[in-house]
């Protein structure tokens, strides 16, 4: 980015609205997720309906944002905290991006559809969101569906390069890989973006977990009556597992903070 | 010391971005800190006014007093730059009006610097002002300014015509506005504040206000590439030239 006394003028005045708002250093960051690969069917939304009812369960909140005009699969099956999305229009982009910078605490989630990549990544750069977010205290969060193809490879490098300051993070979900290698295509830019392991769900689960009525972290308190004990309990199990895995990210997160901020 | 710097923005069509243009040049040189005055022709309510009620004036060119107001006081002024908004379709009588009082004249003799901001409308007519404005320049500064804010067309310029036309003026610079997204650009205008200030989310008088993110992002990035255009053309060198050895003298008023 240019650096001229041009540019530095316009960008005091753009954050100078945010010296009452500023976070301080210690304070963690809330977590804004952004689920986005370029190509379809690559377990976004699962992984987006994931992560929501993670950042749900033990009397956490999220507000989700579906951007898959047309589709809008994760507002169907999380209503409650789910907002449809579109960027066609001016008016969308503000309802959309006004209301993730807006910081109440609550951590936000994006499942954004492949045919609005670029058309939201190119906006996030126009108007300097991630920046923008991160003084506002968000700690912005890409969650790349890993797979084989040059597309999403290439794509994954770009986002890295494009935005050094969101933490972009590739998974890998076994249900898409199926059992083939990615790791070398996805190399990671800092400790705690290590990519993220989605163990693959027996598809008996799937089609159980796909007509849940309540969240998987509800799963974790309560089996579903509707489910055979042992299903109820292995989907139970599966969860906790991809639970985990999000835990220990977030401690990544956090200890890589408290590095820096004991380094300065 | 900076020798008066006068910055024309004319047009001899209507509703090219004359005033828009002028209101970046006049972010541009509060940023720069560069104390600056303008004057609206737009007379009687004027355009520029609302959005800078403190740094400008409205005057008509036609009057004396008015011409005055503005000429005479050049080198006595706190500001160092006088922009002036000239009203849709009296580019070129101004600029007549300013060789008869010898402002030309005294632009060449490096008492002043003179720049002229000549926002070209789409079509070949606006190519035809062009001659028609280079008689009365001299050694003035030539921006030639393509406003594309409103999404204009400039479709009939081939580049022979271009070239033909552009060669007729001694070292014209071309200058670029880029769009601006229309709700942002609706949203200023409603505020009725500064570029500067819907970036910053702030009301005319300095109060928080409560514009769009996405708006005013658009905005500054917007300005930021309009102000990439003054900085290529050096525009802050050029308006801190420093002043010749001989005496300023005023251009006099023309006869009403």
């Amino acid at each position: 980015m240019s650096t001229s006394y041009s540019d530095r003028v316009l960008a005091a005045l753009y954050d100078s609205t945010l010296a009452s708002t500023s976070v301080s250093r210690t304070t963690r960051p809330t977590p804004l997720y952004v689920i986005a690969s370029p190509r379809a069917l690559c377990g976004k939304t699962f992984l987006a309906l994931l992560m929501a009812d993670y950042l749900f369960q033990d009397g956490g909140n999220v507000d989700a944002y579906d951007l898959n005009p047309g589709e809008y699969a994760l507002a169907a099956c999380r209503p409650g905290i789910t907002t449809r999305a579109d960027l066609s229009t001016t008016p969308g982009q503000m309802a959309l991006f006004d209301r993730l910078v807006a910081n109440e605490g609550k951590a936000k989630l994006i499942d954004l559809g492949y045919s609005l990549f670029e058309r939201f990544f190119d906006l996030c750069e126009q108007i300097e969101f991630v920046e923008a977010a991160r003084r506002r205290g968000f700690e912005v969060i890409i969650l790349f569906p890993a797979e084989p193809h040059p597309s999403a490879t290439a794509a994954y490098e770009h986002m890295q390069r494009r935005f050094p300051n969101a933490v972009v993070v590739p998974v890998l979900n076994e249900a898409i890989l199926k059992g083939e290698r990615v790791h070398d295509s996805y190399e990671v830019d800092r400790e705690s973006a290590a990519a993220l392991q989605v163990p693959l769900m027996p598809p008996v689960l799937k089609t159980y977990a796909d007509r849940l009525s309540q969240s998987l972290a509800q799963v974790r308190a309560h089996l579903p009556a509707n489910m055979p004990k042992d299903h109820a309990l292995e989907l139970r199990s599966w969860t906790r597992g991809v639970f985990l895995e999000f835990r220990e990210f977030e401690l990544r997160l956090t200890l890589e903070k408290l590095r820096t901020s004991l380094r300065t | 010391m900076a020798k008066p710097a006068v910055l024309i923005v004319g047009a001899d069509k209507g509703g090219v971005g004359k005033t828009t243009v002028s209101r970046t040049l006049l972010d541009y040189f509060a940023a720069h800190q560069i104390p600056t005055r303008a004057f609206d022709t737009e007379a009687p309510k004027g355009t520029l006014r609302r959005f800078y009620p403190d740094a400008s004036e409205i005057v008509d060119m036609n009057l004396v007093p008015d011409q005055m107001k503005i000429f005479d006081t050049l080198s006595g002024s706190h500001a160092s730059v006088t922009v002036i908004d000239v009203r849709a379709g009296l580019l070129s009588p101004t600029l007549q009006s300013l060789r008869d009082i010898g402002f030309i004249e005294a632009a060449k003799k490096g008492q002043i610097t003179f720049g002229l901001f000549h926002i070209l409308g789409p079509t070949i007519t606006s190519l035809d002002e062009i001659s028609e404005t280079a008689a009365y320049l001299g050694d003035a500064k030539y921006f030639m300014v393509k406003n594309f804010i409103n999404n204009t067309h400039y479709f009939q310029w081939d580049e022979q015509t271009c070239a033909a036309y552009f060669k007729k003026v001694k070292d014209a610079v071309e200058i670029t506005i880029p769009k601006l997204n229309e709700m942002a650009c609706e949203q200023v205008d409603l505020a009725s504040v500064p570029y500067l200030s819907f970036i910053a989310n702030k009301k005319l008088n300095g109060e928080a206000a409560s514009y769009s993110f996405v708006l005013r992002g658009y905005v500054r990035h917007w300005l930021g590439n309009v102000w990439a255009e003054y900085d290529r053309i050096k525009l802050t060198d050029l308006v801190a030239a420093r002043a010749q050895a001989d005496s300023i003298q005023q251009p006099r008023a023309a006869a009403g």
